[in-house]
């Protein structure tokens, strides 16, 4: 299995990453390693298996809901006490809308 | 006279709340242990002073006669528990200057129930590795050596910072997370136990998410005792993860009696792998000789899907990893790179904050959910992961527990392995199937190399059979007679007696 170039540029793209030029050749080269052992699988007859999402799905109907009720947990101060840039209550971006 | 640092948690319990010995004067003494042996890299952030002020605390309590059950354990915590007001870097550069505004459920839990935080502990970064080498920090070094050879060794990983700490005596337990073997083969290479629990027994509330489905927290600790007091006081239901199960959580201590007359113990043959190490082949016949002799019966069976379980989960956990660490964007917290659209900002401030080995799993974890490759990998691997439970459940109807092997192989050098990705991955064989099927599994400590260094062989049970697991535990560890030689040459300076 070839991961090519393309398609880890589009990899790149999607998962907001910039990699130098030398460096997509690296990853096209040792994903398409880790991808060819990851091939195996198709060997597996998987045909009318319900796939599994999370281990406790044969234990639990549906995931347990909590009651709705109001908590006072990080306050506006505490969420923005790591932003990298922030004015008053905001986080502030590079401009979006031209 | 003996040093305070030679004793296990339940010994170490024992004389506080007898008063022979003041919660202040053990924590000064790990102070001490850990501020000696700070070449091992062990804690990436120490918190000295508030555990100094807790032990104050524990002592007040200890004087009225109301210690909590856990008063004074001297406890390490990986650095991906959200700890609040303390630094929590994930060993990444893009959360290097991190400070939660709130606590994991796990970390709160240990504080409510007497532990003190001694600091935080080293790890591959974002807990993605097996040796500590991909932490921004740098590694953790391994206190074990190997006979006549100085080399510096990995600890494990990803837990390493957790598991050099407790192996060195510079923390009596340590917190550790388990996505694909992180707990328990630090532990084996170290000469600890280490547990991962049943997913769902820890609320994964306040650890920073690797893969979801996969990710649990468990103690890693010098004797199985310990593991099960650690783990009695970290387990229950929390209303913030609802993937955390609503079931009473017993006194685990209570189950260790050692006996295990009657229970079959299994032996899964895909274990046995061509190119495993003679010496740790070797040691598994005899764990399984010490479990017949202790009336046990031993019993052959089959994980037919064993070999596809490492594929499987080089595609769930990064496929988890990628839309978890979508979250870091140079918004809300850590590290920012300027950029002239919102678009670059993201791409140059996560380009810089990850490291090469996330970064590789963000483009698996990308490239296997993108559209034309969801169905031929992601959707693939969930269907064989059930193959994988299936496996584990038909075993369970034969045997109580399995006894497999921990680690491929013994500690090795720093630097080593970490250009091949597939060899890296490979020293997760033995435990990520338990991960998949969400079993619990605990690593004992049982023999050693040729080389003089520790080796751990893995107990996998029934999902929430954690009470009758430790047992077991307890009574490999009962015949194993393992003892730590690092543990015997403590010496500290305050001796108790």
């Amino acid at each position: 299995m070839i991961v090519t170039r393309h398609e880890i540029i589009r990899a790149e793209k999607l998962a907001r990453l910039n990699l130098p030029e030398s460096k997509v050749e690296e990853f096209s080269t040792r994903l398409s390693k880790v991808f060819s052992w990851i091939d195996q699988l198709k060997e597996v007859d998987v045909t009318g298996v319900r796939p599994l999402v999370n281990p406790l799905m044969d234990f639990v109907d549906r995931t347990p809901m909590r009651k709705d009720v109001v908590h006072q947990t990080n306050t506006v101060s505490d969420v923005l006490s790591n932003a990298p840039d922030k004015d008053h209550d905001f986080f502030l971006v590079p401009k979006v809308v031209e | 006279m003996p040093s305070l640092l030679k004793l296990d948690f339940s010994a170490l319990r024992s004389k506080l709340f007898s008063k022979e010995i003041k919660a202040r004067e053990v924590v000064e003494a790990y102070i001490h242990r850990a501020e000696e042996t700070r070449h091992l890299n062990a804690y990436v952030t120490e918190t000295f002073d508030s555990a100094l002020a807790q032990a104050d605390t524990s002592d007040e309590r200890l004087q009225k006669g109301e210690a909590l059950p856990l008063e004074g354990l001297p406890l390490a915590i990986k650095d991906i528990f959200c700890t609040k007001g303390v630094r929590t870097t994930n060993a990444s550069k893009i959360l290097y200057n991190f400070v939660p505004p709130y606590e994991s459920t796990v970390t709160s839990n240990l504080k409510n129930a007497g532990a003190i935080c001694l600091g935080k502990t080293n790890l591959d970064e974002f807990a993605m590795g097996s040796s500590t080498m991909t932490s921004c920090h740098g590694a953790s070094i391994n206190p074990w050596k190997r006979k006549g050879d100085a080399a510096d060794l990995i600890p494990g990983g990803s837990s390493g910072g957790s598991s050099a700490s407790v192996a060195a005596g510079s923390s009596l337990a340590a917190l550790g997370t388990d996505t694909g073997g992180s707990i328990r083969q630090p532990a084996a290479l170290c000469g600890l136990v280490g547990m991962k629990p049943t997913y769902g027994l820890c609320s994964r509330y306040g650890i920073i998410a690797f893969a979801s489905s996969l990710d649990q927290a468990g103690p890693l600790t010098r004797t199985v005792r310990d593991a099960a007091l650690v783990l009695e006081h970290m387990a229950g239901h929390d209303p913030k993860d609802s993937t955390s199960m609503n079931r009473p959580i017993p006194n685990y201590e209570s189950f260790l009696k050692g006996d295990v007359k009657g229970l079959k113990i299994g032996i899964p043959k895909e274990y046995d792998r061509e190119g495993l190490n003679p010496e740790i082949k070797a040691l598994w016949e005899k764990s399984a000789q010490w479990f017949r002799e202790m009336g046990a019966e031993i019993v052959d069976i089959s994980l037919p899907h064993t070999d596809y379980a490492l594929p499987v989960y080089y595609i769930i956990a990064p496929a988890e990893a990628s839309s978890n660490l979508a979250r870091y964007d140079g918004v809300r917290y850590g590290l920012r790179m300027d950029g002239k659209s919102i678009d670059e900002m993201y791409q140059n401030t996560r380009t810089e904050g990850f490291g090469e080995e996330v970064t590789r799993r963000i483009l698996i974890g990308t490239y296997v959910l993108s559209s034309g490759c969801y169905e031929d990998y992601y959707l693939r691997a969930q269907k064989v992961r059930r193959k994988v439970l299936e496996d584990f459940t038909n075993a369970f109807q034969k045997v109580d527990f399995i006894l497999t092997p921990t680690t491929a192989s013994e500690a090795f050098k720093v630097g080593k392995n970490l250009t091949d990705p597939l060899a890296m991955y490979l020293q997760d064989i033995f435990t990520v199937s338990t991960n998949l099927a969400g079993l619990p599994a605990i690593s004992v400590p049982a023999g050693l190399s040729g080389s003089g260094l520790p080796l751990g062989m893995q107990l996998i049970g029934p999902s929430f059979s954690e009470a009758s697991l430790l047992n077991a535990a307890y009574a490999l560890e009962t015949a194993a007679q393992f003892k730590s030689p690092l543990f015997e040459e403590l010496k500290c300076h305050h001796p108790i007696g």
